[in-house]
């Protein structure tokens, strides 16, 4: 057989045994480590898991990813989410929809020191949801808007998503956190855009608020200027080059410890809590990442990356059209698959490809991040939609997909504007250097 | 879960002694004396209690040492020297036993769209089928690892850069953390045989 069809067959298998329930991570080591032997032999495939296992374990890159979920965890069990909430709530309120726009808005400046869409969707919507109810809002947009709105976290820097994309393709991982902000910001305006103009047609969908005075106002920001401080910290230190990303977690997660021990939100229980899901999401994702890193080297031993790039430039397909088609894997694959899962089984496939296409990988990757934004919100298994679906059980979950949709449009809408228009999302990384 | 105790007494195996107290939250490892157990429940509490301990010390080394290194670098044009080593030592003592906080808990990343349509029984066996496999791969992680220690070993020049630190103690951590987690696995698969056989 040749090492192609080993390869197909071997990436097949990683399919059907994720389908029979097999942890993702353990069936990508089992089919690496099983197709490299094959192809060289056992010594040198034990040799791969070896030497694969400790690095991604003492990896001082990787290490970043525990710090984030940290960082996320003591924001949540610290309460953060509440004043973030409440600045956005006395500047948007008093609008129509300004409630769902605020949540929007909260998950925003929640997202640029959080990394993780599922703490920011439950950290968020567990404040805006009961208000949201409160005022009457429609239950579809309101839980739709939490959903949605929890997956501007992986755009906005700093982002899991992000991270593993930069080590898996070897792009600057700053370069990818200052690009995805840009379209963070727009993204996030575009989803208030769709809110306000949906409640403008149908005003029962989300009635404005009471009024905010100056001075509440100004408390509200008083009280979430731990946040800016943090969020400068952490983006601040990033951009201008203080911190290396994994520095810049390390710092985060600090600096929320500090700040919520001195604003006295983080209990004992809180901390442990926070320490005790930390841990779990660290098992959780990097066993994937051992799993990709050991997949890899079988996958480029078939030479699969080489022969699909090779063989979708002799199509003659324009490059515009072959993207698309990515894209549109990926939109079908996200109905089915993980987002971190998706992330690692496509990118050691595709990026070969993108380069011999002469696309920019940093702009690629902010792509990846927003094709993954929209499987986290698309069914059958869009995690967002079922982490909101928890948190309003009254609410049924067929509701909160059929309110998700339009914002699904956008992202698409999004996407394509930003194929048309690259410059969105490199001038920044450009302005900087 | 008495039947699964039974069986995991007679296989004789680390399940034995891997027994969760409660199945969700962490506060319960906290508790002291709310119930007698036996002495498979109070060593399985140990080793799950004291694996959440090394990893969550693990990673509040990482979090210091990143900050005392910034510290160190701006305040006083001084980093802590071998800082990368020392994170990635403290990575050995987070990732291998977080591995197995995971799997405890279950919440590894799993598909379950298709074999959730099917069966009780059917669910059962494809479970079984899962934990026979996840533990091959936890198998080839201990044996990739074990080549790597006996490296290291007959290899005198494997050290870390900057501390010198033998490799060989490092990845002896890794394997431990994942022989906990076979442990664990196989603890998961006898419980299931025992309900599978129920069904």
């Amino acid at each position: 057989m040749s090492p192609i069809l080993i390869g197909v067959i071997g990436i097949g298998a990683v399919l059907l045994l994720m389908a029979c329930g097999l942890p993702i991570g353990f069936a990508m080591i089992l089919i690496g480590a099983g197709g490299f032997a094959y192809l060289v032999n056992l010594p040198a495939a034990l040799q791969i898991v070896g030497v694969s296992t400790y690095g991604i374990v003492s990896s001082y890159e990787w290490l970043v990813l525990p710090l984030f979920f940290f960082l996320a965890s003591i924001l949540f069990y610290g309460g953060l989410g509440k004043s973030m909430f409440r600045i956005a709530y006395t500047y948007l309120g008093r609008l129509p929809g300004g409630l769902a726009m605020a949540t929007i808005g909260a998950i925003s400046i929640f997202s640029a020191i959080s990394g993780s869409s599922i703490a920011a969707a439950i950290t968020i919507g567990t404040i805006a949801l009961p208000e949201m109810k409160k005022y009457k809002y429609d239950d579809s947009l309101a839980t739709a808007c939490v959903a949605a709105g929890g997956t501007l976290d992986i755009l906005i820097p700093p982002s899991s998503i992000f991270v593993v994309y930069g080590i898996l393709t070897e792009t600057s991982i700053v370069d990818l956190f200052v690009a995805g902000f840009v379209p963070g910001i727009i993204l996030a305006l575009m989803f208030m855009a769709l809110i306000y103009i949906r409640v403008r047609i149908n005003p029962n969908l989300g009635p404005p608020g009471p009024g905010t005075s100056f001075r509440e106002k100004l408390v509200a920001t008083v009280e979430c200027v731990d946040a800016i401080v943090l969020i400068g910290l952490v983006l601040g230190g990033l951009v201008v080059g203080w911190f290396t990303p994994t520095e810049a977690a390390g710092m985060g997660a600090f600096g929320a410890i500090v700040a919520s021990l001195i604003r006295r939100r983080l209990s004992w229980k809180g901390f442990k809590e926070s320490l005790w899901d930390t841990v779990q999401n660290t098992g959780m994702v990097l066993l994937c990442l051992t799993g990709a890193f050991i997949l890899t080297p079988f996958i480029a031993m078939s030479r699969i990356p080489m022969e699909l790039a090779g063989l979708v430039i002799g199509t003659g397909l324009p490059r515009y059209v072959i993207m698309l088609l990515i894209i549109l894997v990926y939109l079908i694959l996200g109905c089915f698959i993980d987002t971190m899962t998706m992330v690692l089984l496509t990118i050691p496939v595709f990026f070969p490809l993108i380069k011999a296409l002469n696309y920019d990988p940093v702009w690629f990757g902010v792509i990846v991040v927003l094709c993954v934004e929209m499987a986290l919100v698309t069914p059958p298994v869009g995690m967002n939609v079922w982490v909101v679906s928890g948190l309003a059980k009254d609410v049924p979950m067929e509701l909160i997909f059929k309110g998700i949709w339009p914002f699904v449009v956008v992202e698409l809408i999004f996407v394509i504007l930003l194929i048309a228009f690259p410059q969105i999302v490199l001038f920044l990384p450009a302005m900087l250097k | 879960m008495p039947e699964a105790q039974e069986v995991s007494k007679e296989a004789g195996g680390l399940a034995f002694f891997i027994d969760e107290l409660e199945k969700s939250n962490p506060p319960a490892l906290f508790i002291k004396g709310v119930r007698k157990m036996s002495f498979g429940s109070k060593l399985g509490q140990f080793i799950i209690r004291f694996v959440f301990v090394v990893a969550s010390v693990g990673l509040l080394i990482t979090m210091v040492t990143v900050v005392l290194n910034v510290g160190g670098r701006g305040l006083f044009a001084s980093p802590l020297l071998g800082t990368v080593e020392i994170v990635g030592m403290a990575g050995l003592l987070l990732v291998p036993f977080a591995l197995v906080i995971t799997e405890r808990n279950r919440a590894h990343i799993v598909v379950r769209m298709l074999v959730s349509r099917f069966s009780q029984r059917l669910q059962s066996l494809f479970a079984i089928f899962c934990f026979i496999l996840s533990l091959v791969a936890v198998a080839l992680l201990v044996w990739g690892g074990v080549l790597q220690i006996w490296d290291s070993i007959v290899r005198p020049d494997m050290v870390t850069p900057v501390l010198r630190v033998p490799k060989a103690p490092l990845i002896s951590v890794l394997v431990v953390g994942c022989l906990i987690l076979f442990g664990i696995l196989l603890k998961h698969l006898i419980e299931e045989l025992v309900k599978g056989r129920k069904k």
